[in-house]
């Protein structure tokens, strides 16, 4: 309409044919269109393209198909055709969802608004070998003290009793520092971080520098560094350097396969350490940094991007050994009797 | 459907630059850069400020495979010198951007700078001196850091790049309604580039010992790694003409559409485009 107006008005004077300028400013308001050509639209929020984008990028950046021994294709071919456009939202969830099961990772999960999918195998299939009530009742007592994020008490006026219970609870300086002088003249210290699910790494950091000497090597980390199952950048070196007030006696460290992810590299760490005994049972591992995804139906999806692994280079994506393997038996339980923290307990008593 | 909205705020520069075909014979002539070429002892300079609303539109693969858009707001500083011969430009834009992917809740943010320093020089004229073409250089530094606000370790990204090329601009000079106007059109496209993303799926920044170091991200690349289309047609428009016949320092205002596509492709490909509406005041002192 703009147009017919003014070639109307202007039809004496107008021509289009001689203004390079119009055609410059045409050219380049074209040239914009393009940006929908190279800018791909997002997929159709239907099954099939929600199932093919999960495939697609955990196939393209989770770190463990060559250490697990997975074939990813051949899992496309099992789940895919499981995949029905007519599916209820349920159904899609629950095929997803046995697919992501197969990585065999506690770092993996589907999320929808009613369920998150998730492998639990590394500690559901395990001695729980801590019992919350029984530690609470029969041995902190009612005159621990609670410096957050941790719980301490002095055992046999010898032994000092730390419990950290997650890695998400930030750690300051300050109360390390006063814990760490606190215990100072003890025969040695108890870190107890059985059914620690871990959290931020940065904590690692943190709580293990109280315990090393001197810069220690503490393992390496690589990254998925391409498409590829093996593309991997170089393994990084991790040291660890003393920092504040550290301790210099014997260490034990509580496990219990219920220790993952950053608890799993704080128990890495800690094995790595001369004056450090790992007692209880192996953690659970989780060596890898979960990243995440989304989906077009809204559900997001998180899996391991990385590999941390010992100074030996060795994974310890499925855990890390303990040094003396205690179960807290059913009839220790029964019995109220924390098994592994006792036999802590004795072993700094030597 | 959004990009027909888009393009149709502007429709409105055809009939507008095509309009300018009817300037006959007015003597009376802005400040114009394009004098430059003349403009031997007059050391002008003109300062440019103004506010920039558009749309944006991102598909960061670190982040997500999901495009996301929304709305773009920026601060835009351009300041012109006028040297025998050449035309010196420097532009430093600031913005910030709140995106959604239109499917799940959602949503990434957007914060960063761009800062441009060019040299033209005058190539040609035509439509008798009326239209003026000028070419040079110029080098781009910019920064966007990005927060994927529902992601777990892959919460932030970024890309920082200092990119070479050429660039080019067209004026032209047309009067309507008894005013006199100024078309400008801007087209860059960097030819090397040194720049970084984060890396391929890693959860940790640059800034620890076991994460790398920075100059381990640092990539040198053309348009195989890092492609960048800047665009921006201008239309300035003087103020109280009628009241003052000669119109040197005089101040103008600027009305710009600008299209930026920006690419990058490793380790992960990074899509971006931009529409927005510039309005801003120029100075001339």
């Amino acid at each position: 309409m703009t147009f017919l107006l003014i070639r109307t008005t202007m039809k004496t004077r107008f021509s289009w044919s001689c203004s390079p300028m119009v055609l410059l400013v045409s050219l380049v308001i074209g040239l914009s269109a393009c940006e929908q050509a190279l800018i791909k639209p997002n997929p159709a929020n239907k099954p099939v393209e929600n199932f093919d984008l999960l495939w697609k990028t955990v196939d393209e950046k989770y770190s463990y198909f060559t250490y697990k021994n997975i074939d990813w294709k051949a899992l496309y071919g099992k789940y895919r055709p499981r995949i029905k456009d007519d599916m209820s939202e349920e159904e899609l969830f629950r095929v997803m969802g046995d697919m992501l099961y197969e990585l065999k990772d506690g770092h993996v999960n589907l999320v929808s608004p009613f369920d998150v999918s998730r492998n639990w195998e590394w500690y559901l299939g395990y001695p729980a070998n801590f019992n919350e009530t029984i530690l609470e009742r029969n041995y902190l007592g009612s005159d621990y003290q609670i410096a957050r994020p941790f719980q301490t008490k002095l055992f046999n006026d010898s032994v000092g009793y730390i419990r950290y219970s997650s890695f998400l609870s930030l750690i300051s300086e300050e109360v390390l520092d006063r814990l760490i002088k606190k215990y100072a003249n003890t025969s040695g210290i108890i870190i107890d971080i059985r059914d620690n699910t871990g959290g931020a790494i940065a904590m690692v950091n943190v709580l293990a520098a109280r315990f090393v000497e001197k810069k220690t090597l503490m393992g390496y980390n690589r990254y998925k560094a391409g498409p590829g199952h093996n593309d991997f950048t170089k393994a990084y070196p991790k040291h660890l350097e003393p920092k504040g007030t550290s301790y210099k006696g014997k260490v034990v460290v509580l496990t219990n396969r219920k220790v993952y992810s950053a608890a799993n590299e704080f128990a890495a760490y800690m094995a790595e350490l001369p004056n450090v005994t790992l007692i209880g049972d192996q953690t659970g591992g989780g060596g890898g940094a979960p990243i995440s995804g989304e989906l077009m139906n809204g559900w997001t999806f998180r899996f391991s991007a990385n590999q941390l692994l010992n100074p030996r280079m060795e994974q310890i994506e499925f855990g890390v050994p303990a040094d003396i393997k205690v179960d807290i038996s059913p009839a220790d339980e029964a019995a109220g009797k924390d098994t592994i923290l006792e036999t802590a307990l004795q072993f700094l008593a030597q | 459907m959004h990009f027909l909205l888009r393009s149709a705020l502007w429709l409105p520069f055809i009939p507008l630059a095509a309009w300018a075909q009817t300037d006959s014979s007015h003597t009376v002539r802005p400040p114009a850069l394009e004098d430059i070429r003349y403009d031997t002892i007059n050391r002008s300079r003109y300062r440019i400020r103004g506010t920039a609303i558009g749309a944006l539109t991102l598909k960061d693969q670190f982040l997500s495979p999901l495009k996301y858009s929304g709305m773009y707001l920026s601060m835009d500083r351009t300041a012109y010198r006028q040297l025998p011969g050449k035309l010196r430009k420097t532009r430093l834009i600031t913005h910030s951007t709140g995106l959604s992917n239109g499917l799940n809740d959602n949503s990434l943010l957007q914060t960063g700078f761009e800062y441009n320093y060019a040299w033209f020089f005058p190539v040609g004229r035509v439509n008798a001196g009326k239209t003026s073409f000028y070419a040079g250089a110029m080098a781009t530094g910019l920064f966007n850091l990005k927060i994927h606000l529902g992601n777990v370790n892959n919460v932030l990204s970024y890309d920082v790049a200092v990119s070479l090329g050429p660039v080019g601009m067209a004026q032209r000079r047309f009067r309507l309604f008894r005013r006199t106007f100024m078309l400008t059109e801007e087209l860059s496209l960097p030819v090397v580039s040194v720049m970084a993303r984060p890396p391929y799926a890693w959860p940790l920044p640059y800034f620890s010992e076991e994460g790398g170091r920075f100059t381990d991200a640092l990539q040198v690349g053309s348009w195989n790694r890092f492609m960048r289309i800047q665009n921006q047609v201008s239309l300035d428009f003087y103020l109280k003409q009628k009241k003052r016949r000669k119109l040197v320092g005089l101040n103008a205002y600027r009305l710009t559409y600008q299209w930026n596509y920006q690419q990058m492709n490793r380790p992960n490909k990074l899509q971006t485009g931009m529409h927005s509406l510039f309005l801003g005041r120029i100075i001339k002192f």
